[in-house]
């Protein structure tokens, strides 16, 4: 039983500096919240705050209700793993695990019992008498993350744990991560830059910008109703496609793309809710999923003369310009295109979004 | 092309004439010396292995040598555990910090003559400052440079004052060497200030605390100035230490020969001690 609460923190350096701006969230018991922005969001400051390891300015931080501002972090019982992971280099595997425990005077025989049980877990049996400097990167990981669990604490702490491992490893590590969420049934705060391992770890996910929270939801909330033109360009690999614009009146509602060149109507069926920005600048969003091979002018389709192709196998990644921005679409790797040749293309209607350029707000229908 | 083969060595000169006059030319001459008598103004006389023979018999040597390993049991420990106390203090964050670790550091660049007789004066019997505090509390006067079974103790106290501030630099290089996280995670594991000392801190720079060593044993072996100015060596031979016996064998007896004899001994025996440590902490080390 692990809750944690957040409620209008602040982290100043100084008078101007304000690194963290009046956050407050819930973090829920057995909750993988993941807290994830573009560097120098604060996300790493926020969880060590919640570690103790920062200082809190203003607001107020509670574990399981009670109020934990001005309490060390040894008295928050937390486990954190870090970036870098930590592991003294000069103890080996078992000693590192067991330090924790033997720091709090905990009996030998438990020790053993608990560094070799996550040993177990976690793979680690046959490299418990190793030194770290012997130790693969992924196995490194795996010690530091044995270090925390070995202690039981109420809540885990993950510091962009993953970031010094090959790509092929960061997605093993992945899922080792989510399965040892569940398996130990744990509380755990996890910080990323990554929107790829927000999106595939996190029960829900805190999208950071700033210093501010800019939407807390399920990764795919998030994805499918971002709140703003941040967010939605944030989360997502490749990004959403942005496309400026005009809501006009021509015999029917339209969009029209600022160079004139794109036209997608409107009316009659759907989005009422542009209205207010009839003769008003507007940003359509479009994920790269959402455009398709096909659609007439009539239809609002377009052609698109493509400038780049990257084949990644399954699928085709095809970028073209519009606005003279560059766009890209995800289309089924057997489309018959070439780079300088052309495609008819269309935006799947039901799944377009619109912002507000002047607050970058997503416009609700 | 002639002048091109002979510029390389032009141009190396500078390190080759330094090398062959201050360095290959005492060193063989000295060894030569070890081989004969000579009192600068008489020829040289050949006496074989006759000034090895007296070192072994030279009970006088032996006491310098007891000397300067009674400084060093002093100086050493107490330069690395000083050093090492205020590198961690001054690796905090405390109030004019800059100014302390400047501060500490002023005695290594002052002459050892002139702290030597600071120092004196300050260890003064009757009229030093440290006696007169002793004597307005109500203690017994203490003589730190008259008693045979002090003075040297005096001295190791004085030299790591003047000392301490060049390792209390090195051990601060080596503490800002430690990663931050490792005291980080360390807090979260419930570590007392103590025990990220203990299990972190000294661990962590071992290869700082070896070097610390070896160089304060050099150091500490060549000690000689402050022994000359503040006692002459005594009293009663209490404060000669082996360079000073060294230096007074060629320089107030002119005994050359026996003087560089006793050169190369000592060297002998500065090589076989720091080999020795070196083993130790090597294997400490594994």
């Amino acid at each position: 039983m692990a809750e944690i609460s957040l409620k209008n923190i602040e982290k100043r350096y100084g008078e101007k500096t304000r690194v963290v701006k009046d956050v407050s969230f819930d973090v829920h018991d057995k909750e993988f919240l993941v807290l994830v922005g573009p560097s120098g969001c604060g996300k790493s400051t926020t969880l060590r705050m919640i570690a103790g390891l920062e200082d809190i300015t203003s607001g107020e931080l509670y574990i399981d209700g009670k109020l934990v501002n001005d309490l060390p972090p040894k008295d928050r019982d937390i486990a954190m793993v870090f970036q870098n992971y930590a592991l003294y280099p000069h103890m080996t595997v078992h000693d590192n695990m067991a330090f924790g425990l033997k720091l709090r005077s905990t009996p030998k025989s438990e020790i053993n019992a608990r560094v070799r049980q996550a040993a177990k877990i976690l793979g680690l049996e046959d490299l418990l008498k190793r030194r770290p400097k012997a130790l693969s990167g992924g196995q490194r990981q795996r010690v530091a993350v044995g270090r925390a669990i070995v202690r039981k604490p109420k809540v885990f702490l993950f510091d962009e744990p993953l970031s010094n491992l090959d790509a092929k490893l960061r997605v093993q590590m992945r899922t080792e991560i989510s399965r040892l969420h569940n398996d130990l049934e744990a509380t755990i705060v996890y910080v990323t830059h990554d929107q790829t391992e927000a999106m595939t770890m996190g029960d829900r996910i805190v999208i950071l910008r700033d210093g501010n929270i800019e939407q807390i939801d399920t990764p795919l909330n998030v994805y499918n109703h971002p709140v703003n033109k941040f967010v939605a360009g944030f989360i997502g690999s490749p990004a959403m496609n942005f496309v400026e614009g005009k809501v006009v009146n021509q015999d029917g509602t339209y969009f029209v793309s600022s160079d004139g060149l794109f036209k997608l109507i409107l009316k009659p069926n759907g989005f009422p809710h542009l209205n207010q920005f009839l003769d008003r600048k507007i940003i359509l969003g479009v994920r790269p999923e959402d455009i398709h091979i096909g659609g007439e002018e009539s239809n609002s389709g377009f052609t698109a003369n493509i400038d780049v192709l990257e084949p990644m196998g399954n699928e085709i990644f095809v970028y073209f310009k519009m606005n003279d921005e560059q766009i890209v679409a995800r289309l089924p790797s057997a489309t018959d295109a070439e780079v300088g040749g052309s495609l008819n293309l269309i935006f799947d209607r039901g799944k377009l979004h619109f912002f507000d350029p002047e607050s970058e707000e997503v416009i609700r229908e | 092309m002639r002048r091109n083969k002979l510029l390389p060595y032009f141009l190396v000169s500078p390190y080759l004439i330094h090398f062959l006059v201050f360095v290959a030319f005492p060193v063989g001459f000295s060894l030569y010396l070890t081989f004969n008598t000579w009192n600068i103004i008489s020829p040289m006389e050949f006496v074989g292995f006759g000034n090895f023979i007296r070192v072994s018999q030279d009970g006088l040597f032996f006491k310098a040598i007891f000397n300067t390993i009674k400084f060093l049991v002093v100086h050493i420990p107490l330069q690395i555990i000083v050093a090492l106390f205020l590198a961690e203090t001054l690796n905090q964050k405390i109030k004019f910090r800059p100014f302390f670790r400047g501060a500490f550091f002023l005695p290594v660049v002052v002459s050892g003559v002139v702290v030597s007789m600071l120092w004196q004066q300050l260890y003064g019997f009757d009229t030093g400052i440290l006696n007169r505090l002793m004597s307005s509390v109500g203690l017994p006067k203490v003589g730190w440079l008259t008693n045979p079974d002090v003075a040297m103790y005096s001295i190791a106290i004085m030299a790591t004052w003047k000392n301490v501030g060049l390792y209390v630099i090195l051990f601060l290089v080596g503490l800002q060497t430690v990663p931050p996280q490792y005291y980080e995670a360390a807090d979260l594991e419930g570590a007392s200030h103590w025990q990220k000392f203990r299990h972190i801190t000294l661990p962590m720079i071992n290869p700082t605390i070896f070097m610390v060593l070896i160089l304060s044993t050099i150091g500490g072996f060549s000690l000689f100035i402050e022994p000359y100015i503040m006692t002459g060596g005594g009293p009663l031979n209490s404060t000669l230490s082996a360079v000073l016996y060294i230096y007074k064998q060629a320089f107030t007896n002119y005994h050359m020969g026996y003087s560089a004899t006793l050169g190369f001994f000592f060297a002998f025996i500065i090589l076989m001690v720091v080999f020795i440590q070196k083993r130790f902490v090597e294997r400490g080390d594994q």
